[in-house]
């Protein structure tokens, strides 16, 4: 059964192995050059900050299509665990001989799932690697990137084996591949767009919260300093901002309405501080990002494992 | 060894038509004792039957006993059929080839030569003639 | 020893009953003819056997154990209908895959086998003929050794040289092994030499199951005036009848004796398509009686 299964789907293992061999060969060329251009210039100064910035982007732009990664995960490893055997006929040939079908699809299902994390968890590795490479630059550190956050750590081996357990399950109860494809990508989609839109991350925890946190500041136009500039600065390091807005002296917060009080006046803050309010911030501090890390990897864990059941219960079904 | 065939149209069942074929060959001395007969699986192997046709059809000849199986060594032939040696059908054969030369000579077609002969002997055998 | 048994099986899909209070038992060692229309339930029957479906209603058990179970999955092979086979796989890895999920494979049997029929063992499945990939997918079901070999339409889209091939190889294997066979078809004449035991299902119902020969021997073709049918018909058990206003002719249950009748008649046996063709026009005719259950 463990011979089958790598038979089966030894192209995907393949194929992720290459890629990851690929995708590690590039980022470490990619990370000794940032380290040799950097290596002449002074730690902490302004024009190390920048070409670490200008190297940085050159990869985090890339970023964005990271949604491919599991996409192509639930596409390629879990639809046709199941849904192909159905549309070939193959699985009368499969449950047929002298393995039942628990032991056929429990030991699929297990064996490409831990293959399916741990490739997750060398790629989560590689980024991770990588991205410590540019710790100096705030935009790297911590929480505030969650670009980075989903490719580095944990989370993209619990994000690659969700997409694996949906494909796995939706190939199970459509029993074709093309319904079951536009099931996983549309669903898969939806929740990892979802996480973004709803900005749940910020949520893991109850946030830290500051207020007071923003100086005064003169002269500075109004439509500038709804979020008083530098506030961001004020936070620690790596830290993911989660609301910030005003608090009246009573501490309840104040509807957006009510801000342009002050209108247009060039002394805003002033302004806002005689009416006596005050700026407050909430915040997810840097060094939660393990603590949020295995939040989701235990989240989308939950998930991959009732999407398995499902996929089992269909199986084992009839 | 024997050549079984099959004739698929006849009606006549498949294992009668094996133990037919036997006994034409015991006849005619294409077969004769000590001969081995085609395993099960040979049989099979070349007209695609059902073996246990083929093990009926040898259960019947050895009723008969005109063959007797060997565990392990298979099935032999016993005994020969007919009253006759080969040499008494050679000659035989010999005078009526020479009757039926005789008979077509005379205008007989073969349906005629057939219908006349199975006269003869329906007339020989009803009678119970003595040949001895 | 029967090798399975089927007591008031049936299986539902959504509304409709595809098999419908089926009751029947095989005895070990035969070849056993499955035939009946298209639809008929023949499939849905030989799924059950095999553990591929679970019955809505009554029980199937192969050889004294629940069906579908890993001890009676070792012990049956299944030809399913247009015989699936893996089409990247070369014929090796199909064997492999045999080797790998059955514990008693014979992997020598399937290579000699695999040499005699000139199939290269580096071929990939996909590229193989129609009747080569059928005996592909034939000599990974006889190298798990089976005591039952189940096969669903396994001469169907065939030549006649690969069905000839086929059944061939079939006999021979019974003939070495003395395994069980089931195999199902809609066409009867490919089975008269080779099965000795018929089952007749249609829409969803048994009709028969019996030994051929007996079964044979018990039907006779009446053929007598048609005013004296009625008398006959009501003497004999009729399977199936056509008259003219002048003849009747009836296929009767006779029994192994042909029964007294008026001189007028005469009576020749049936061959095994005939027997066949009579059920299957008349469904609610059944050489078994219904089964009873017991507290009723």
């Amino acid at each position: 059964m463990v011979w089958l299964t790598w038979r089966q789907h030894r192209m995907q293992v393949l194929i992720a192995a290459a890629f990851l061999v690929v995708l590690g060969g590039l980022l470490l060329a990619h990370g000794l050059r940032t380290a040799g251009l950097v290596d002449a210039l002074a730690p902490g100064s302004a024009g190390r900050r920048e070409l670490l910035g200008q190297q940085f982007i050159q990869v985090s732009k890339l970023l964005i299509w990271s949604v491919l990664l599991p996409a192509l995960v639930g596409l390629f490893w879990g639809t046709p665990l199941v849904a192909r055997e159905y549309e070939r006929g193959t699985q009368r040939l499969a449950w047929t001989q002298s393995v039942s079908r628990r032991g056929w699809l429990g030991v699929k299902l297990v064996g490409l799932g831990a293959a399916v994390t741990v490739a997750g968890l060398v790629f989560g590795a590689i980024m991770s690697v990588w991205a410590g490479g540019f710790a100096e630059l705030r935009e790297s550190v911590g929480l505030t990137n969650l670009d980075l956050f989903v490719v580095t750590g944990v989370v993209p081996a619990a994000w690659w084996l969700f997409a694996f357990a949906l494909g796995a399950a939706a190939g199970a109860v459509t029993r074709k591949m093309l319904p079951a494809i536009a099931v996983t990508l549309g669903v898969f989609l939806l929740v990892y767009m979802g996480t973004f839109v709803t900005d749940v991350r910020a949520h893991y925890a109850t946030p830290v919260r500051v207020a007071e946190a923003a100086p005064v500041v003169r002269g500075e136009p109004w439509w500038s300093i709804n979020t008083p500039p530098g506030a961001a600065a004020q936070l620690p390091a790596g830290s993911l901002m989660v609301a910030s807005g005003w608090v009246d002296e009573r501490g309840a917060v104040l509807p957006s309405g009510q801000t342009w009080a002050c209108g247009s006046t060039p002394d805003y803050l002033t302004c806002m501080r005689d009416k006596g309010y005050s700026w407050f911030a909430e915040y997810q501090p840097a060094d939660r990002y393990w603590r949020f890390q295995w939040t989701e990897a235990g989240l989308l864990l939950v998930a991959a494992l009732a999407l398995g059941g499902v996929a089992w219960h269909r199986v084992t079904r009839d | 060894m024997i050549d079984f065939r099959l004739d698929r149209g006849s009606g006549v069942a498949t294992y009668l038509q094996l133990v037919h074929q036997v006994r034409h060959a015991l006849r005619l001395g294409v077969l004769q004792p000590g001969d081995r007969l085609p395993t099960a699986k040979e049989v099979v192997d070349k007209l695609a039957i059902n073996p246990n046709t083929v093990l009926k059809a040898y259960r019947e000849l050895e009723r008969e006993g005109l063959v007797a199986g060997r565990p392990g060594l298979g099935t032999f032939v016993q005994r020969s059929l007919g009253g006759a040696s080969a040499t008494d059908h050679a000659r035989l054969r010999d005078s009526l080839t020479g009757w039926v030369r005789d008979a077509r000579s005379a205008g007989l077609d073969s349906e005629d030569l057939e219908a006349l002969f199975a006269a003869v002997v329906l007339d020989s055998f009803r009678v119970g003639e003595d040949t001895a | 020893m029967t090798v399975f048994t089927a007591t008031g099986l049936g299986k539902r899909y959504r509304r409709t009953w595809a098999l419908k209070d089926c009751s029947l038992s095989i005895p070990a060692g035969r070849v056993v003819a499955l035939v009946g229309p298209n639809g008929a339930g023949k499939t849905t029957l030989l799924h059950l056997v095999v553990g591929l479906l679970t019955p809505t209603a009554g029980t199937v058990t192969a050889f004294g154990q629940a069906a579908g179970t890993t001890e009676t999955l070792a012990r049956i092979a299944f030809l399913a209908q247009d015989k699936p086979l893996y089409d990247g796989f070369s014929v090796a890895d199909m064997l492999r895959f045999g080797a790998h999920l059955n514990p008693r494979w014979d992997q020598e049997l399937a290579e000699k086998r695999l040499a005699e029929l000139e199939i290269p063992l580096d071929r990939k499945v996909g590229k193989l003929s129609g009747g080569q990939q059928a005996q592909v997918a034939l000599t990974v079901a006889l190298a798990k050794r089976p005591d039952l070999l189940v096969l669903d339409e396994p001469l169907a889209n065939l030549d006649p040289l690969a069905r000839h091939e086929v059944m061939r190889g079939l006999m021979a294997a019974v003939a070495e092994t003395g395994m069980t066979v089931v195999l199902s078809s809609h066409v009867v004449s490919d089975l008269e030499n080779t099965c000795d035991w018929l089952v007749v299902l249609n829409r969803g119902s048994v009709q028969v199951s019996g030994d051929i020969e007996e079964l044979l021997a018990e039907h006779r073709l009446l053929t007598g005036p048609a005013e004296l049918a009625d008398g006959v018909a009501a003497r004999v058990t009729t399977v199936d009848e056509s008259r003219t206003d002048r003849q009747a002719t009836l296929l009767a249950r006779t029994g192994a004796a042909a029964p007294p009748l008026d001189p007028k008649w005469t009576v020749r046996g049936v061959g095994l398509e005939e027997l066949v063709l009579a059920y299957l026009r008349r469904p609610e005719a059944a050489s078994l009686p219904r089964p009873v259950l017991a507290g009723t």
